[in-house]
């Protein structure tokens, strides 16, 4: 009886494949090339979990390292966005064809003057609770424009001159990062915590209409962000045009708190 | 957020920490400050120190009739200053410029005449000229500058000034008050014609030499468009905004000395 069950199971899903192929509108899923660039004071392994969900579906998956942060030692007086921007570009480089750019928080900055940089190799950049620039803005001056972000609590920043980083302060990384995780996953952000260079939050990105304007985009809204409110998420969103907008009921961090669903969501938007 | 974190960061090592002195590998490049208009050596003091306990070695430059130097204002031109730069850089190599707002025009032509020496220009809300233009020529292009509206020009004296009780807004509107008004009870006035002198450049000089620009966001004197303009115009890609006033080294001294040691490595 059991066999017979999934015989029936088997025969309805091919049934649906078959008749998915006949239908223009619903492609099988393709495979996609990922790039994905990590925030500040993160690494990553904050992507791990959705890597591993896109490679399952046949997807290549590059998760880039920025300097100065994981296991990179570069020091932090010698880095700049620029420097975050070529490591991006060698890695979509040593890619054959098109990717999908996906860019968290800092990394929103990064993939803007990468799209803008080689607007040939992207097929759709993705903003996740992301920096969305306009030419001339700078990471410091977005995140100003924030009145409900918990960054500017007063005392939750510490700079430092001697090695030229900028630290949150340690008793709120959870709440800034991943208020909403298990307290595996919130441990996991606590011990993976780096300080984070300084220059690049002050280096304006420059950006054109004929590059960067030309590459499609998708913004991801985190609803409940404490790093980047829903409220500037917006601000950005209605200042650039972007194609399509997703929400995802999580924190700063959806790929750790909810890794399946921004996976899901991943995959749709590269398939549409 | 009320205040850019920056701002933040920045008045809290102002107020708590000191710098680590913590002397790195001795470079062979030699970074030369040029101060601006109303301006002088004296301003740059704590970015060159920083700069200094870093390894790099630095010459502040005090332009004739500034700080505390007595030469005449009959007796000041463009050409003074550029001399007096050159000067100070004698025959060293390597150089990096770092010109502030006027100081801009002054590093331009030094640059120029001494481009072998000049490895960079690092422009500081400042005056990035074409050859031909004076601070005055580009100046009347600002919409956005306060400067205008407070400026009082004295040209049988061969002087300008700035309206007393518009001198904070003008240049540091985000100083503390006590920083604005020691400012505004000293400044000098400013020998009027190396501003309307224009300078002479050349592509294969001047227009060569490696160039960066370090934006004021919030700056009164040069407004951010023409800043963008000036920047943009003269093909500079390595670019840094500070959400500062004109005068960056008051409020943000260590963040604008560690850009420059960056750049000058």
């Amino acid at each position: 009886m059991k066999k017979l069950k999934v015989i029936q199971i088997l025969i309805v899903a091919l049934m649906f494949i078959l008749s998915s192929c006949s239908n223009d509108d619903e492609q099988p899923l393709k495979s996609t090339n990922y790039v994905l660039v990590h925030g500040a004071w993160q690494a990553p392994y904050a992507w791990q979990a959705v890597k591993t969900n896109l490679e399952k579906q046949g997807n290549t998956v590059i998760v880039v390292e920025l300097p100065g942060h994981g296991a990179d030692q570069t020091a932090p007086g010698e880095i700049t966005l620029d420097t975050y921007k070529q490591k991006v570009i060698d890695a979509i480089s040593a890619i054959d064809g098109k990717v999908v750019l996906v860019g968290h928080s800092l990394g929103g900055m990064i993939i803007s003057s990468v799209a803008e940089a080689v607007p040939e190799k992207i097929e759709k950049l993705i903003y996740v609770a992301a920096y969305l620039p306009t030419s001339g803005q700078t990471l410091d001056q977005l995140a100003h424009m924030d009145p409900d972000s918990h960054l500017g609590v007063e005392g939750n920043l510490i700079m430092h001159t001697d090695t030229f980083t900028i630290d949150v302060k340690q008793d709120q990384i959870v709440d800034l990062f991943i208020q909403d995780g298990t307290p595996e996953i919130q441990s996991l952000v606590v011990n993976n915590y780096r300080t984070e260079p300084l220059i690049p939050f002050i280096n304006p990105v420059t950006l054109t209409e004929q590059n960067f304007g030309s590459v499609k985009k998708v913004y991801i809204k985190t609803l409940q962000d404490h790093v980047i409110s829903p409220y500037l998420q917006n601000k950005m969103i209605s200042t650039t045009e972007v194609e399509s907008v997703y929400e995802i009921n999580t924190g700063h961090s959806p790929f750790l708190s909810q890794p399946d669903a921004l996976t899901s969501l991943l995959t749709k938007i590269s398939n549409n | 957020m009320k205040n850019s974190f920056l701002l933040i960061a920045a008045l809290f090592i102002t107020t708590f920490t000191t710098f680590a002195q913590n002397s790195k590998a001795k470079n062979t490049n030699t970074i030369v400050i040029v101060h601006g208009a109303w301006s002088s050596a004296g301003d740059w003091q704590h970015v060159a120190d920083d700069l200094t306990a870093e390894g790099n070695s630095v010459i502040s430059v005090n332009l004739p009739g500034h700080g505390s130097d007595k030469t005449a204002v009959s007796a000041i031109s463009l050409n003074l200053y550029v001399d007096a730069v050159k000067k100070a850089i004698g025959n060293k190599q390597n150089v990096i410029l770092v010109g502030h707002s006027f100081g801009g025009i002054v590093a331009s032509e030094v640059a120029e005449q001494l481009a072998p020496q000049i490895m960079k220009i690092i422009y500081i809300a400042a005056y990035v000229p074409k050859s031909g233009e004076s601070l005055l020529s580009i100046a009347q292009t600002d919409a956005e500058s306060h400067v205008g509206k407070n400026l009082i020009v004295d040209e049988k004296a061969g002087i300008a000034s700035i309206k007393k009780d518009g001198i904070a807004d003008v240049f540091l509107a985000d100083a503390p008050k006590q920083v604005a008004d020691y400012v505004s009870n000293n400044l000098r006035p400013e020998p009027l014609a190396p501003l309307a002198t224009p300078v002479s450049l050349s592509e294969g000089k001047f227009g060569k030499i490696s160039k960066v620009f370090v934006y004021c966001l919030n700056d009164h004197t040069i407004g951010y468009t023409l800043q963008q303009k000036m920047a943009k115009d003269a093909g500079i890609e390595r670019l840094y905004a500070l959400p500062s006033s004109h005068t960056p080294f008051i409020m943000f001294p260590h963040v604008l000395a560690q850009i420059i040691a960056l750049e000058a490595k």
